[in-house]
């Protein structure tokens, strides 16, 4: 699958940001089984000692898959999006399939620790994190992508800026907009 | 949900977006009073508004998603799907054994028949709309494909989670390259599986299925030795017009192949055909035979690889093995392979399997892999062909590229329009295509290049008669039917140059004929229809202009005029009549040419039908008779001229067609009644005759009960109802005959109808029983056709239920069963409403029959009966029998009545104005509407008379 190499995702990011949105379908497998070969080789080094920050995994990533030759200063920052992006899923599918084996009672032990986020005194699921973003992006889809990108792919707001084009006030604005909104959601919800 | 639910509109949400800014941009005590000042009356927004300042504090001081949460390298591992599951569906399974960008295929078995199988699912997560629809297209293939080299579909479904999956037979061995290496086989050997994964390829593209993919892992040979394609997960349905199954657009989908094995127009983003995986076995079988790829791609980035493919030409394969290179499939290991070991694989001393790639095998592959798609061989079957021609010491097609590809000028012209159209029409008549490309290797290169080009001919000709033969009355499916016709107006397309081959040119100006009826009559698409008829007029009439003593080309331009007055004819009267003129000039030419025969006079005599009722369409009674009579006088020769043959049943057909035509022109034209009768005696008399030697014949059939019929209402009018009834019960019993096993609808729709004739003679009779019994066996009869055709919802066939369900419901209210009959005029006017809002090109029969039945039904709803036979506007032949019922009722009932029948004549009056409008009458149907008219406008007076 990814004989197509680095060539491959550069066209696809280029493609990307000229607007072409249904090349993310094709993009975000090739990020997916990256971002698993090096985490494969990460967990494999652990071993020895190493450690791996996840931004420096992403960044690699990027640099294996993108032909720096042919990208503008602004394809990094949307592979960075695009990243996120897939971290979220990846998150959210691990939170999924942890909860169906509770339910299925088939690893009993499974604790919450790696599905729950500090919040407040108590924690909250990742998985009404996702549902309520979902619900902010469907009103405010650039405030969700911040948040994705901010929480989920660990992007600095300069970061943010690169990937947008838009300003470091406008994102900054947008950031403490989301986070209240998410956080009265969420807090709302848990009181009923 | 905390008033969210309120915040639906943008605007609402642009406020609360402002305002929350502004305040919590001021000091934390000063926020309460600015939010109510901006706030003003709207107390939904306060109230939000304050409840989010005090989550943006609560948010703050929580830390609230003030780091992130990147998921841990483990977490990536596990990934979207954290382990194989237990089960796909009733799949145990046992490993996972390969996975792609979207997919994962798993070994698992059947827990009760025990047997391993290739399970392939959808990632977690992966399943956005895009993948499933493409994951579902190649399980679509998948279906259509069985053939001893392709992995074959077992099964299919979705899991527990919603994610599609398919289970394919497993198949259990190594890649194609691999296998061969450590089987150590020889040239021959690989020479023979690399056929079978032709002969793969080849069903493949018959099926109109591109593989877009062919490389060594996708070619897994199993243990008895027989290698198995599989993967057709970026394969694409070969159509040039379909959107239908094309999964997603080219540039994108050749992003997932990989690069080493795609053709340069894969690359480069163009339209990918059958040629482009005749490439990849190229390429295939170039790394088969010299355990080298032709062009080194590795590591280079995607624009450099088709710049570097475009630009270089490969090596021949026999020099190929001293370049340094890696092992094919030992990529990662990085290791250089010597020549040596290659042809150790091959069980061979390097400088002999040189010589043995030398020459025949070094030409067969670099012509799979020339860079224009339309240089490559035509089909796959011409690809195995050769080899095995090399492989029986024949001499073989291809040549090493040369000044003889120059020679051969006029061929190469057409090229790229004769591979494409080559391709597509192979895949079209799975079969036939094989047997084609036997082509006799040709001495040079501009002989073999006309020569295939006259092939490609061939294979039109073959589409053209599909239609007749395969097509023409079958019940395909409407979709089936409309693709094939795109398909083949594509290839059409690419085909019409300005080429001044005459016998090419013909053959295009019939294939358009062809294609203009099909869309006219079967697709009901006018304006396809008309362009087609359009191009084959004007190829027509080019090719009378240069060989004006062509009589083939005359008929040509006939038929092409033909068609058009056909469908287009009633929009311009006069054209009409222009069109007719010119036809009969052509078709007088043609016979007076030499001496006549069966078929020119057939053709004159038509004509001068055709000329006659264009006269009468405009109102010229006196050139209508003139040439109705003349026409008579010429069947009359053609039945002389086939009455001297030896007896046959082809002959008989044509006598009692000829007879049919006459007894027409006398009894709906002249108005002599009892020569029409004798001609439908003697043409019913030849049908009989033919139909006793071959019963079977449905061309027989056919003219024997349309003789039939035509002598029923003969002698119906001659007032002769026992003959009238035999005739029609012959007609009913030979029909059912032939259709029980071969549905043939015009004939379906002869049953029915004399099983109608014959209840309105039972009925003329006084026999009600009898009559309600041949309405039942009509229904029967409808009914049956239907439950067997594909096109029921197509508005042909429901035009027909509408038709079918008038003549019955005027029967039946004629009967005295007012409701029966109403309640069947009234599904009738819903069928019609129907066709002409989804079908408002074919509006104006449509619209005709409606504002009669409206007409009708407004009738006998005012309680007057339905009017007689020779009035009735707009009727067909069946209906122009009188159905009368007296007036009755009176009170209430007959205000009611009375309100409803003029609604009804409303109804049909504004349908008038909509054909008036149309302005597509013919100077008939303005005659009738006129007629119509007054009965309307009679009938509302004597309605107001009645109040």
């Amino acid at each position: 699958m990814n004989d197509g190499g680095s060539g491959e995702i550069t066209q696809l990011l280029i493609d990307y940001h000229d607007g072409k949105r249904e090349v993310l379908d094709q993009i975000l497998p090739l990020v997916y089984d990256e971002l698993r070969a090096i985490a494969g080789m990460y967990l494999a080094n652990e071993r020895k000692g190493h450690t791996l920050q996840p931004t420096a995994l992403v960044h690699e990533a990027y640099m294996r898959l993108v032909d720096q030759r042919n990208v503008d200063w602004r394809n990094r920052a949307q592979f960075y999006g695009l990243a996120a992006r897939m971290m979220r899923r990846i998150l959210v599918n691990h939170a999924e399939a942890k909860r169906a084996d509770k339910r299925g009672g088939s690893e009993p032990h499974t604790s919450l620790e790696d599905v729950t986020i500090a919040f407040d005194d108590t924690n909250f699921d990742l998985l009404d994190l996702n549902e309520v973003l979902d619900r902010l992006a469907a009103l405010d889809k650039e405030k969700a992508e911040i948040v994705e990108m901010k929480f989920f792919g660990g992007m600095t707001t300069e970061e943010i800026v690169e990937a947008t084009g838009r300003s470091t006030a406008t994102i900054e604005r947008g950031w403490t907009f989301a986070r209240s909104w998410l956080y009265k959601e969420l807090a709302g919800g848990r009181t009923r | 949900m905390s008033g969210q639910a309120a915040n639906g509109s943008g605007s609402h949400w642009a406020r609360l977006n402002a305002a929350f800014d502004e305040t919590y941009a001021l000091a934390p005590d000063a926020r309460a009073a600015a939010a109510q000042r901006l706030c003003g009356d709207d107390e939904t927004l306060l109230g939000e508004l304050l409840a989010m300042l005090e989550a943006a504090e609560a948010s703050e001081q929580a830390k609230f998603l003030g780091s992130s949460i990147l998921p841990t390298p483990g977490q990536i591992l596990a990934g979207n799907e954290d382990s194989a599951p237990e089960f796909i569906g009733p799949y145990r399974i046992e490993k996972e054994i390969g996975r792609g960008g979207m997919g994962l295929v798993y070994l698992a078995t059947h827990p009760e028949i025990n047997r391993k199988v290739a399970v392939k699912v959808v990632k977690r997560g992966m399943d956005s709309d895009e993948i499933v629809r493409r994951f579902r297209l190649e399980r679509h293939l998948l279906a259509t494909l069985d053939h001893p080299n392709i992995a074959r579909l077992l099964d299919g479904g979705t899991t527990a989670d919603g994610r599609p999956y398919f289970v394919l037979e497993y198949v259990d061995g190594l890649p194609v390259t691999q296998y061969c290496d450590q089987k150590r086989l020889g040239v021959e050997d690989r020479l023979a599986i690399f056929s079978q994964i032709c002969s793969a390829v080849s069903y493949a593209h018959r099926h109109l299925v591109i593989h877009r993919d062919i490389k060594p892992t996708n070619i897994i040979v199993d243990s008895t030795g027989r290698p198995k394609l599989l993967d057709f997960g970026i394969s694409k349905l070969l159509d040039p017009a379909g959107p239908g199954f094309s999964m997603m657009d080219t540039a994108v989908g050749m992003r997932l192949l990989t690069p080493e094995y795609a053709s340069p127009e894969q690359l480069q983003g163009k339209t990918v055909s059958t040629a482009s995986d005749i490439y990849s076995l190229g390429v295939l079988l170039y790394e088969l035979l010299s355990g080298r790829r032709p062009i080194r791609l590795e590591g280079r980035p995607l624009d450099e690889i088709s710049r570097v493919l475009s630009e270089s030409d490969p090596p021949a394969p026999s020099t190929a093995m001293s370049r340094p290179q890696t092992l094919s499939g030992g990529r990662q290991t990085g290791e250089e392979v010597s020549a040596e070991t290659l042809a150790k694989h091959r069980g061979e001393r390097p400088d002999r399997l040189r010589r043995r790639l030398r020459g025949d095998l070094d030409n067969i592959v670099l012509m799979a892999l020339r860079k224009e798609p339309d240089r490559r061989y035509g089909a796959v079957e011409q690809f195995a062909e050769d080899i095995s021609r090399h492989l029986s010491g024949l001499p073989v097609m291809a040549r090493p590229a040369s000044i003889g590809y120059i020679a051969a000028k006029f061929a190469r012209r057409h090229r790229p329009q004769v591979a494409a159209a080559g391709a597509a029409l192979i895949a079209i008549f799975a079969g036939f295509g094989a047997a084609l490309w036997q082509a006799k290797v040709a001495t040079d290169e501009k002989n073999r290049a006309e020569e295939r080009f006259t092939e490609v001919r061939r294979l039109s000709n073959l589409l053209i008669s599909g239609w007749d033969e395969g097509l023409g009355e079958a019940s395909v499916s409407h979709e089936a039917r409309a693709r094939l016709a795109d398909i083949s107006a594509g290839f059409l397309d690419n085909l019409t140059t300005e080429s001044e081959d005459a016998t090419l040119l013909k053959d295009l100006g019939e294939a358009h004929i062809k294609l203009g009826h099909e869309y006219a009559y079967q697709l009901i698409d006018t304006a396809k229809a008309s362009a087609h008829l359009d191009r084959s007029e004007a190829i027509a009439r080019r090719l009378v202009a240069a060989h004006p003593n062509e009589l083939s080309y005359k008929d040509l331009l006939v038929r092409a005029l033909l068609k058009k007055d056909e469908f287009f004819g009633h929009t311009d009267l006069n054209a009409s009549l222009a069109n007719r003129l010119e036809r009969l000039e052509l078709r007088r030419q043609i016979m007076e040419s030499d001496a006549p025969t069966e078929m020119t006079t057939r053709g004159y005599a038509q004509a001068l039908a055709d000329a006659a009722n264009g006269y009468a369409e405009i109102g010229q009674t006196a050139n209508a008779d003139v040439n109705f009579r003349r026409s008579v006088e010429v069947f009359r020769q053609r039945i002389e001229l086939l009455s001297a043959l030896p007896a046959s049943a082809e002959r008989d057909t044509k006598i009692a067609s000829s007879y049919a035509f006459i007894a027409d022109h006398y009894g709906r034209q002249l108005n002599d009644l009892s020569s029409a009768l004798a001609a439908a005696e003697n043409s019913f008399r030849s049908a009989e005759s033919a139909y006793r030697t071959d019963p079977a014949n449905s061309g027989v059939v056919i003219t024997y009960a349309m003789a039939g019929f035509m002598l029923g209402q003969a002698r119906q009018r001659a007032e002769d109802l026992p003959g009238s009834q035999a005739a029609f019960e012959q007609v009913a019993a030979a029909s059912r005959k032939m259709i029980s096993d071969n549905p043939i609808s015009f004939l379906a729709r002869k049953e029915y109808d004399a099983y109608l004739e014959l209840a309105e003679l039972a009925h003329m009779n006084g026999e009600t029983a009898k009559a309600l019994e041949f309405v039942r066996l009509s229904d029967e009869a409808r009914g049956q056709w239907l439950a067997g055709d594909s096109h029921r919802d197509r508005g042909r066939s429901v035009y027909g239920s509408a038709i079918h369900l008038t003549v019955s419901g005027k029967l039946l209210t004629a009967m005295g069963r007012l409701e029966e009959g109403r309640s069947r005029l009234t599904r009738a006017t819903e069928l019609l409403e129907q066709i002409s809002r989804s079908e408002p090109k074919n509006n104006l029969r449509t619209a005709n029959r409606l504002a009669g039945i409206y007409l009708t039904m407004a009738d006998i709803d005012a309680g007057l009966g339905v009017c007689g036979p020779r009035q009735r506007p707009f009727g067909g032949v069946t209906e122009q029998i009188a159905y009368c019922k007296p007036p009755s009722g009176s009170g209430p009932l007959r205000t009611a009545r009375n309100a409803r029948s003029a609604e009804l004549y409303a109804r049909a009056e504004r349908v008038f104005r909509e054909l008036e409008a149309a302005e597509m009458l013919t100077a008939k149907e303005l005659a009738d509407l006129a007629v119509a008219r007054e009965r309307i406008h009679g009938t509302a007076g004597l309605l107001a008379s009645r109040k």
